[in-house]
């Protein structure tokens, strides 16, 4: 099995297997942009991703190797579901709040799709069904809007509802 | 740099996780502070959202206030008013602050709006790319003054308009106003609006047509709609029961060959539905009357290549999926109001016919015990079930449930099912599970979900009016990974 050499922002080499690399479409344009795709010696650095974040990612890639491949989807609607998570994947999304912020960071530099959506409906699990207070409490969140501000919010959402989407 | 707080992450990164937050939570979140309330307003979010400015209970003055200090740029906005008590003034305010993000405008009146009222809001509105008139338009009787031409809306794409409200008048003329109308949905019931649909009848992607009489039925079904994807189309029984009309519609359906989607809410004789599997390959959603479907209707139905949704409503007299070959890419099966003579023999075809059938829906239907044992048993593919108002199904129904072992969603509604339904339910695979009208359930059934659907993520619960929200409480204690709406409940 190919492997390529990656390198995270604390020195360490991961040795991995190319498929496995490749869920990262940022890792997979950079290959084609080295032309490094013939050479394996080559260490590819990844100045924006710990050890500690790399290893879970690349569990996380590993297990999902053989998902298939997330389409491009333009002009469709977002999946806004968040209970369609996996066993396996909540399982693996039980972390602390710094890691999983860790895990989103890396994902949207890497260009990992599905991880993407994992880590951020995790978060959005987070917020729903709470009221704006217990959010600030579950996020460590000052509030810094003035009373009128927050008036003015609170009354614009109240003037707010849900444009309806007709899908096929 | 180190990443401990969600306030440390990227600003563009707080919005891809709002993404997947309903409503009610992304307005909680905006409340949270201040970069909060920035990224619930950005664009991708207020595509979401239409701004519904309503002074129907009177013109009340922190309208003004709130609206001219907002700094969202909305881009939905709907009016609702009276008609007699207009405060255009506020309008052409909203209209003028938001002009250039506006996108889409609804103008319901609850009676009339007047022609130069209208045009003074459709100048605000350059970008406008969606226009709902929900009313009639009026000129001032008597001393008439002449309107200032219309503006011309080079973006607009859709146009509403209720009746065919307005084409009457010689002030407003879509035809000029509207040069690039790829969607139209108004009545066809007078020469103007017939002369507006063959105007557009080249251009037109999406089309929802009315007759309310038959005057102009005939010469609509001459129109060629080359570029048309989404159809629905409206009209009494009758018109579609001679000869002459269904030979016309069978023309009319052979010259579409981009439809995608097509509701039929009028009677569909087998030559109707033979020149629409022929015809339209895009097809995907099919929405039908069953009432005049003979033994073969949908005998050629598998021509459908992309077939994804089927819906029918009415009575089906006879087994209308009689000789027809297996549609594997069919989805999704709706059958609304619908009363079928054959039952059994209906879901015994349709386990041939739809190998990959994914979610059935039988609202106001006769399916009964039986016919629900058979589909648990033989149509293996389910992942969503939805029964409402099914009055023939009792509590033994469900006791096949755990069959479909791929099942995902249960939807219950107006059933009329005992206690003792949920002793009788397996224990499945269920992760979303919803209770709407079913009176006969109280409290005492909530420890018995919790037991039999030990899977859900999520569970709804909605105007079951013995089912109190200490009931629900109780609920969330007993499954704390889940969770729970309630609705209308006390």
């Amino acid at each position: 099995m190919p492997c390529i050499q990656l390198q995270s922002s604390d020195g360490e080499i991961f040795n991995v297997e190319f498929e496995i690399a490749m869920c990262s479409f940022t890792i997979k344009t950079m290959m084609v942009d080295l032309d490094l795709e013939d050479n394996c010696e080559e260490v590819v650095p990844l100045t924006n991703v710990d050890s500690n974040i790399l290893r879970k990612i690349l569990q996380w890639a590993n297990y999902h190797k053989d998902d298939p491949e997330a389409n491009p989807e333009d002009g469709k609607p977002v999946d806004r579901r968040t209970d369609n998570i996996c066993e396996w994947d909540q399982e693996f999304m039980k972390v602390d709040q710094q890691t999983l912020y860790g895990l989103i960071k890396a994902a949207n530099y890497l260009d990992i799709r599905g991880l993407m959506a994992l880590t951020c409906k995790t978060v959005a699990n987070m917020m729903k069904g709470k009221t704006e207070e217990q959010m600030r409490k579950m996020f460590n969140i000052q509030n810094d809007l003035t009373p009128e501000e927050e008036q003015q919010i609170r009354q614009e959402n109240e003037w707010c509802e849900e444009v309806e989407i007709v899908a096929d | 740099m180190e990443t401990t707080e969600i306030s440390d992450l990227p600003e563009e990164l707080l919005p891809c996780i709002f993404e997947h937050l309903p409503l009610q939570d992304l307005k909680n979140a905006a409340l949270v502070c201040s970069s909060w309330a920035q990224a619930a307003a950005s664009g991708r979010f207020l595509s979401r959202i239409m701004l519904r400015v309503d002074f129907r209970d009177g013109v009340h003055q922190q309208y003004r206030q709130y609206l001219v200090k907002s700094t969202r740029a909305y881009r939905n906005v709907g009016f609702y008013y009276r008609s007699d008590q207009l405060d255009l003034d506020l309008l052409l305010t909203v209209l003028k602050k938001f002009e250039e993000s506006i996108l889409c405008l609804k103008i319901c009146p609850n009676y009339f709006i007047m022609v130069h009222d209208l045009r003074q809001m459709l100048v605000q509105v350059p970008n406008l790319e969606s226009l709902y008139i929900v009313s009639r338009i009026c000129t001032e009787l008597g001393n008439r003054e002449p309107v200032e031409p219309f503006p011309v809306l080079r973006k607009l794409k859709h146009l509403y308009l209720e009746n065919d409200a307005g084409l009457q008048l010689d002030e407003i003329d879509f035809r000029r106003m509207s040069p690039n109308i790829t969607s139209l949905d108004m009545d066809c019931d007078s020469e103007r609006a017939h002369s507006v649909y063959r105007h557009f009848s080249s251009q037109l992607r999406e089309l929802a047509v009315f007759f309310k009489r038959d005057d102009f039925f005939l010469p609509f079904c001459e129109l060629r709609f080359p570029q048309l994807e989404i159809l629905d189309f409206y009209c009494d029984d009758q018109q579609f029961d001679e000869p002459r009309a269904v030979l016309a519609v069978c023309k009319f359906f052979r010259q579409m060959p981009k439809l995608r989607r097509l509701t039929l809410r009028c009677n569909v004789c087998e030559e109707v539905m033979a020149a629409i599997t022929e015809n339209c390959p895009e097809m995907t959603t099919l929405y039908l009357k069953g009432d005049n479907l003979g033994p073969n209707a949908f005998r050629h139905l598998g021509q459908l290549k992309k077939l994804k949704g089927l819906k029918v409503e009415g009575w089906i007299r006879c087994n209308i999926l009689q000789g027809c070959g297996p549609i594997p890419s069919l989805q999704m099966l709706y059958l609304h109001s619908v009363l079928i003579d054959d039952t059994q023999g209906f879901f015994r075809l349709l386990k041939d016919i739809a190998p990959n059938l994914q979610i059935l829906e039988a609202i106001e239907s006769d399916i009964d015990d039986e016919c629900l044992k058979y589909i648990s048993c033989n149509i293996n593919s389910l992942r969503c079930l939805v029964l409402e108002f099914c009055p023939n199904l009792t509590e033994d129904a469900f006791s096949f449930l755990d069959r479909l072992t791929r099942l995902y969603e249960l939807k219950l509604g107006y059933l009329d099912v005992p206690q003792n339904l949920f002793e009788l339910i397996p224990a499945n695979t269920i992760r979303r599970f919803s209770l709407y009208r079913c009176d006969k359930l109280d409290d005492t059934i909530l420890p018995m979900v919790a037991e039999k659907f030990p899977n859900l993520a999520h569970m709804e619960i909605a105007s079951c009016h013995r089912i109190s929200l200490d009931g629900v409480e109780l609920l969330r204690q007993l499954m704390p990974d889940t969770e729970i709406e309630s609705f209308m409940l006390f």
